[in-house]
């Protein structure tokens, strides 16, 4: 109950924007690293935020400060945190980071949730010279920011990967006899809709995909069954949903009451959430999604009971940005360590050219980027599997055709 | 075109529903509760909390949250909003006034679902099965809230207009002045029909989340859906928002189904604007002399 | 029945009613007499308790004090303003004015009866029952009006320039319908501008100017005043009484 009262009050503090932890003057030689983020703890973009990346931050300062703290040179200094809401909104980020830089003066910035965001915070970032490890963006502009922001690293790739990657797989799997022509595909009319629909579009008329159905939805549509009636009627192989995550259980649920169960069921954000698993349960069996991550491999086995022994309510990381957002943590730690001092520069320096022990595998980046994305998972015996690309560490054979919805 | 006309009709039904709350408490007590969308939104993790943690069917949860919704309001009421209405000198006055309070009331809500919950998104699976109806499948707790959406309404709207109660309550909406002299307390009649609005809008809250996914943040979307009805049906008439919430329902899917679901925004707002400007009071509301 | 003592209204500076003090009996018709802005409105009110009095009033009600009760309670206690303006729910309708009129407490008891009578008084309220009152005429509206004030059983009915704005004949019907009010034992306190028809009726009249009452007497020694002829009565009619 304590804790319950406790938690209430930095609510309460958090949705008045005010900082949590008050910082104490300038350390003297050293006695803290001072990490600061904003994140969205209200408005739209809340509900990314609290699944993907603020249980991630937390844990991490929690582990790093049970060790210790982070080690420079040969001993070990804990990390002190500085945190803002930036309400989901790019002009309060920005103004938070000014602060952040300027006034609380931190070491270290995490960055925030979302595309929408970490393409606000770019410059300032950069301009500052803090290293942005952005892990929740998603944007076909990746390798030009790589380059034009030196600092900025976008772990997450571009929408045309996520596109082309999910098209390569419906190719093989044409190929091989599992699946039809015929796509229908429906996209929320706002950014990662946009983007995603915009970069399938080509790769499926190019790949010879008869589109029967192409249309968009405002974001925040409450009721989705007059899109999964028509599409039913149309009886295509294969469906796709470029959906955010209300929408994409929305979709779910009424695909599962319409009996509408096409050979591939492919839904978008939020299809990685552990909320999916919870509500669907056995019905989540071989629906496809965005992301994905090698649910075998031990360190994503580990990472996923440190994090359920480690959030609020024992809450799961979702299978997709979640590991990767872990694992920028771990990459920063080890840049930081292996500089050995707070020398911002040279983390960026290290972060560029070095190579990285994480819970995803070894990542080096080349230009900024990493080699290797999760494009496609699938629900397989409760668990999200990253099915594509097939080359990757891990990846799993996908279940075609889905099995058929059973009554809940 | 029949399941375009159910799925719109349900539709409309979860906007009533949501509305009619909020034409009470705007349309009666004079409240413009901004918070309204968070208390909608409090109720559907009660109700989630209720379903998950106690294995309670939302359904018969609503025979705690109803109470609780109008307790809750009615407590707001007298400790937050009496001291200005007794302090405002016009109805305008309150209305700004009741906007600034609400605004405040809005964040706290939110920051004390955030504190007990997080700011992730929830969903749960509750008679989320398919029934026929006229040969058209639609999905059982839509249908429920549909049902309860027009039981509720209408029988509402029988007690306002049927029993003295309900008469003295349109009394208040209609002249507050002329309510004190039929013996009216009209701040003790303003906290009822706030505290009614409260308990509807928590029913509300409980239907709902059988088949949306809400989160701590999501109130702000509902507040809004609530006030485009409730102004397009008329202020304080339930009728008004069963019939605004179905047009919008209907239009929406209509267009969803026939023309492009990238247009049912465009279309809702075209509506509301086209029914303002032939009357600007809504549907069913009169013109304020 | 109904006694005041001392009253006295401000509006920020204005003094708009001083020490006023007057009585009303039962079955008595009383009438104010006063020019506009003299303060006759302020005097029901604040009777009434819809405006604030300054304080070192005494209101009493049948013997019972009740200076300073809300308004809604005054209406309990036994007395019922008709308002300037009628003060009538316009957007409701004829019936649902005459239920609310029996919403206090005391007006339960024989409300059936309480209807009959007032539907017998203005025979044209019982054809329009459903009509919504917005689209009656003024007279009508006024009709609506004294019924629900009578529906609350009221012992003393103020009435607010009950004239204003009906034309001649009507307002001969209204007051006759006044004095069968009258005959059932309510005390009435009429604010008129209407002279000659008021103090026709009227059993004692009070004559209130600046916010002071400055005279008093019955119907007929009023009738009579030489102040009340010039202001009201055109000083000409005074022979021919």
């Amino acid at each position: 109950m304590g804790s319950s009262v406790t938690r209430f009050a930095a609510g309460l503090l958090a949705v008045t924007g005010a900082a949590l932890f008050a910082a104490d003057g300038p350390a003297l030689a050293q006695s803290s690293v001072k990490i600061g983020y904003a994140i969205s703890r209200t408005g739209p973009n809340a509900g990314g935020a609290a699944v993907t990346t603020l249980p991630n931050y937390e844990m991490w300062v929690k582990e790093v400060n049970a060790a210790g703290g982070l080690k420079l040179g040969d001993k070990r200094v804990p990390i002190e945190v500085v945190q803002y809401d930036d309400r989901s909104s790019a002009e309060e980020a920005a103004r938070s980071l000014e602060r952040l830089i300027t006034q609380d003066k931190v070491d270290f910035i995490l960055p925030p949730w979302g595309t929408g965001l970490n393409l606000a915070v770019g410059p300032i970032l950069n301009k500052a010279g803090y290293p942005h490890l952005a892990s929740t963006a998603v944007t076909d502009r990746a390798p030009e920011l790589a380059k034009r922001w030196p600092n900025s690293f976008w772990l997450l790739g571009t929408s045309a990967g996520a596109a082309n990657t999910l098209v390569d797989l419906l190719v093989k799997l044409r190929g091989e006899g599992k699946i039809g022509d015929t796509v229908a595909m429906v996209s929320v009319a706002d950014g990662f809709g946009i983007d995603l629909s915009g970069a399938a579009r080509p790769a499926l008329a190019k790949a010879n995909f008869k589109l029967a159905y192409d249309k968009t939805y405002p974001v925040g549509t409450q009721d989705l069954s007059p899109i999964v009636n028509e599409v039913k009627a149309l009886n295509p192989d294969v469906f796709i949903a470029f959906s955010y995550p209300p929408d994409t259980l929305g979709i779910t649920e009424q695909a599962r009451i319409a009996s509408f169960n096409p050979k591939i069921f492919y839904t978008g954000v939020g299809t990685a959430f552990p909320l999916f698993k919870q509500k669907f349960g056995a019905n989540a069996q071989g629906v496809m999604g965005i992301g994905g991550w090698s649910g075998d491999s031990a360190p994503i086995k580990d990472y996923l009971a440190r994090h359920k022994a480690s959030a609020a309510n024992g809450a799961e990381p979702d299978r997709w940005a979640s590991a990767v957002t872990y694992a920028s943590l771990q990459m920063l730690q080890q840049a930081i360590e292996r500089v050995g001092k707070i020398d911002r520069e040279a983390v960026i320096k290290d972060l560029q050219t070095g190579t990285f022990d994480t819970i995803i595998g070894k990542v080096k980046f080349e230009n900024n980027l990493p080699t290797k994305y999760w494009w496609v998972g699938q629900w397989q015996d409760g668990e999200f599997y990253g099915v594509a690309p097939a080359a990757n560490e891990g990846a799993r054979t996908p279940v075609i055709p889905k099995p058929a919805w059973k009554a809940p | 075109m029949t399941n375009a006309i159910f799925t719109g009709l349900m539709l409309g039904g979860m906007y009533a529903l949501i509305a009619m709350g909020l034409t009470l408490q705007y349309g009666v007590a004079r409240i413009m509760n901004l918070s309204y969308g968070e208390f909608l939104v409090a109720a559907a993790f009660a109700s989630y909390w209720l379903f998950t943690g106690w294995a309670l069917n939302p359904l018969l949860g609503l025979a705690l949250v109803i109470p609780a919704g109008f307790g809750v309001s009615l407590l707001l009421y007298r400790v937050l909003l009496t001291p200005l209405v007794r302090r405002a000198r016009t109805r305008g006055a309150l209305e700004v006034d009741s906007i600034l309070a609400t605004f405040g009331m809005m964040f706290i809500v939110q920051g004390i679902m955030l504190s007990m919950f997080g700011g992730a998104y929830f969903s749960y699976s509750f008679l989320a099965i398919p029934v026929s109806l006229f040969g058209e499948i639609l999905a059982l707790n839509r249908l429920i809230a549909f049902g309860l959406a027009v039981a509720v309404g209408l029988a509402l709207y029988l007690a306002l207009t049927r029993t003295r109660l309900g008469t003295s309550i349109r009394a208040v909406a209609v002249d507050p002045m002329a309510a004190q002299l039929v013996a009216i307390d009209v701040v003790r009649t303003s906290a009822f029909a706030f505290a009614l609005g409260g308990a509807l809008v928590a029913a509300a809250g409980v239907l709902i989340s059988m088949f949306l996914t809400f989160s701590a943040s999501s109130g702000v979307i509902f507040t809004m859906k609530a006030l485009i009805v409730v102004v397009m049906g008329g202020v304080g008439n339930l009728l008004g928002c069963l019939v605004a919430g179905l047009a919008l329902g209907l239009s929406e899917s209509l267009v969803a189904t026939f023309v492009d679901p990238g247009l049912t925004l465009a279309v809702n707002f075209a509506l509301f604007l086209g029914v303002l400007l032939v009357k600007p009071a809504g549907l069913f509301g009169r013109a304020q002399r | 029945m109904l006694e005041v003592a001392n009253i006295g209204v401000t509006y920020g500076q204005h003094h708009a009613l001083t020490d006023a003090s007057l009585s009303v009996g039962r079955g008595e018709i009383v009438v104010i007499l006063g020019a506009n802005g003299a303060g006759k409105t302020s005097l029901l009110k604040a009777i009434a308790g819809i405006v604030a009095c300054l304080p070192g009033k005494r209101v009493t009600l049948s013997g019972r004090d009740i200076a300073g009760l809300p308004a809604h309670e005054i209406v309990e206690a036994g007395l019922a303003l008709v308002p300037e303006g009628r003060g009538i729910f316009a957007d409701l309708t004829v019936a649902e004015n005459l239920l609310l009129g029996a919403n206090p407490k005391r007006a339960r008891d024989g409300e059936a009866a309480r209807r009959e009578r007032v539907l017998s008084l203005f025979p044209r309220l019982g054809e329009r029952l459903g009509q919504t009152v917005r689209t009656m005429s003024g007279g009508e509206q006024q009709m609506v009006a004294i019924g629900r004030a009578l529906m609350s059983n009221p012992d003393v009915l103020l009435l607010d320039e009950p004239s204003l704005g009906l034309s001649p004949l009507l307002v001969r019907e209204l007051f006759a319908s006044l004095r069968k009010v009258r005959e059932s034992g309510v005390g009435l306190l009429l604010v008129e501008q209407n002279a000659r028809e008021s103090l026709a009726i009227a059993d004692r009249g009070y004559l209130i100017e600046n916010g002071k009452i400055t005279g008093s007497g019955t119907g007929t020694e009023l009738m009579s005043n030489d102040a009340v002829q010039r202001a009201y009565l055109g000083g000409i009619v005074a022979s021919a009484l």
